[in-house]
């Protein structure tokens, strides 16, 4: 898939990160926030993280191309995992 | 020394030149060659138990429940797949750490036994690849996730831990399914394996583990004990995530494999599994000092 294409994968992954931090302002979280560094997302969510990506882009992800950075935020995780990067 | 060892070299301290000393000769006495077992067969009937049932991901959901004694069987033959799969990435990035520390200058003492562990986890891998090859056409493609980068000064304690946590975890389920009768003889024989040559592995990651945290503590700042104690925290949950795998639930024919993968993930059964089979390496951490907690699994 095309997640630029299709709007609803930054909105199924703003929705995640939501769902974990209940506490989070909606509108503090953009597409440049910092998931990782933040500790938006952490090691408790890699499943959840990688099922979802690996559900909206169709296909399994291929972590040997991963680098944490990968995973730094939204835009990241559109740009490198959803939009033809990682395989 | 036995003949043909891989001796330890003189000059390391008294606990560790023993302990190195008998491994190599136990590696020596149990040496195996890979490539003369005769217990594969051509081809197997994928409808038998390939895992211990009390061991597969979807134990304790009501999908489980609901397949039928051929569609368990055939989910166990997948999930073998996979265990042995994760044991062939797990054992690659072992390999790759071997091989970097061999001959190097603080590694003098321990590189002999270094070549036993080599051997003896390229043998592990031959045996894995050539089941999920042979009966399975393919080996699932790694699914380790990282979010952290190690600090430089703890990197090499970060490697010994994750090997030993690795190996004692994957021991916990080689040490049931060696035991397991119910199990096709070559599935039972390769955990069999595994779970014989690991226990020397498992004896050399803790002593590498304890002494290496001995040493380092005195040198790290507060800031780095507190993300290493982090990242081995990250690692006990990141090692379980391929056993939870969407590749197996398609293959084995069940529908909405990643949903399903993240159900079997929160499962109370998977939860209890993971503890019961990290409480080893938990509790070693955490008598050790290395772990302040028992982290959340």
């Amino acid at each position: 898939m095309t997640a630029d294409a299709d709007p609803s994968a930054r909105d199924a992954l703003r929705g995640f990160v939501l769902e974990l931090n209940p506490d989070l302002d909606p509108e503090r979280l953009l597409d440049d926030t910092p998931l990782i560094t933040e500790r938006l997302v952490t090691s408790r969510h890699v499943l959840d993280l990688l099922l979802l990506i690996e559900s909206l882009r169709q296909a399994p992800l291929d972590p040997r191309s991963l680098v944490p950075s990968s995973f730094a935020d939204i835009n990241a995780i559109v740009g490198t995992l959803l939009v033809g990067g990682a395989r | 020394m036995a003949s043909g060892a891989a001796s330890a070299t003189v000059g390391c301290n008294r606990g560790l030149c023993t302990l190195l000393g008998r491994l190599c000769v136990q590696s020596v006495r149990e040496y195996q060659p890979p490539f003369v077992f005769t217990g594969w067969p051509e081809d197997v009937d994928r409808c038998q138990w390939f895992t211990s049932p009390e061991l597969i991901s979807l134990r304790g959901l009501d999908i489980w429940d609901d397949l039928s004694p051929e569609q368990q069987r055939l989910v166990s033959f997948w999930e073998a797949v996979n265990f042995f799969s994760a044991n062939i990435h797990g054992e690659a990035v072992l390999m790759q750490g071997i091989v970097s520390r061999m001959y190097g200058p603080d590694n003098a003492d321990v590189t002999p036994y270094l070549h036993h562990m080599l051997d003896e986890e390229n043998k592990h891998s031959v045996y894995f690849a050539r089941f999920c090859l042979r009966y399975a056409g393919k080996v699932y493609p790694d699914r380790m996730l990282s979010l952290g980068t190690d600090p430089d000064d703890a990197a090499e304690f970060l490697f010994y831990a994750r090997v030993m946590i690795f190996e004692d975890v994957v021991d916990g389920f080689n040490k049931t399914m060696a035991q397991d009768d119910r199990l096709v003889p070559v599935a039972r024989w390769i955990n069999a394996n595994h779970h014989r040559e690991e226990r020397r592995h498992l004896a050399f990651g803790r002593h590498q583990v304890r002494d290496g945290f001995a040493q380092a503590e005195q040198i790290w700042s507060a800031a780095t004990l507190g993300e290493v104690r982090t990242l081995l925290a990250a690692y006990l949950r990141a090692l379980w995530v391929p056993l939870y795998n969407p590749q197996v639930y398609a293959d084995a024919g069940l529908p909405d494999p990643y949903r399903l993968a993240g159900r079997a993930y929160r499962s109370p059964f998977a939860l209890a599994l993971r503890e019961r089979l990290s409480r080893r390496s938990v509790g070693f951490l955490v008598r050790s000092g290395i772990l302040t907690e028992r982290p959340e699994l």
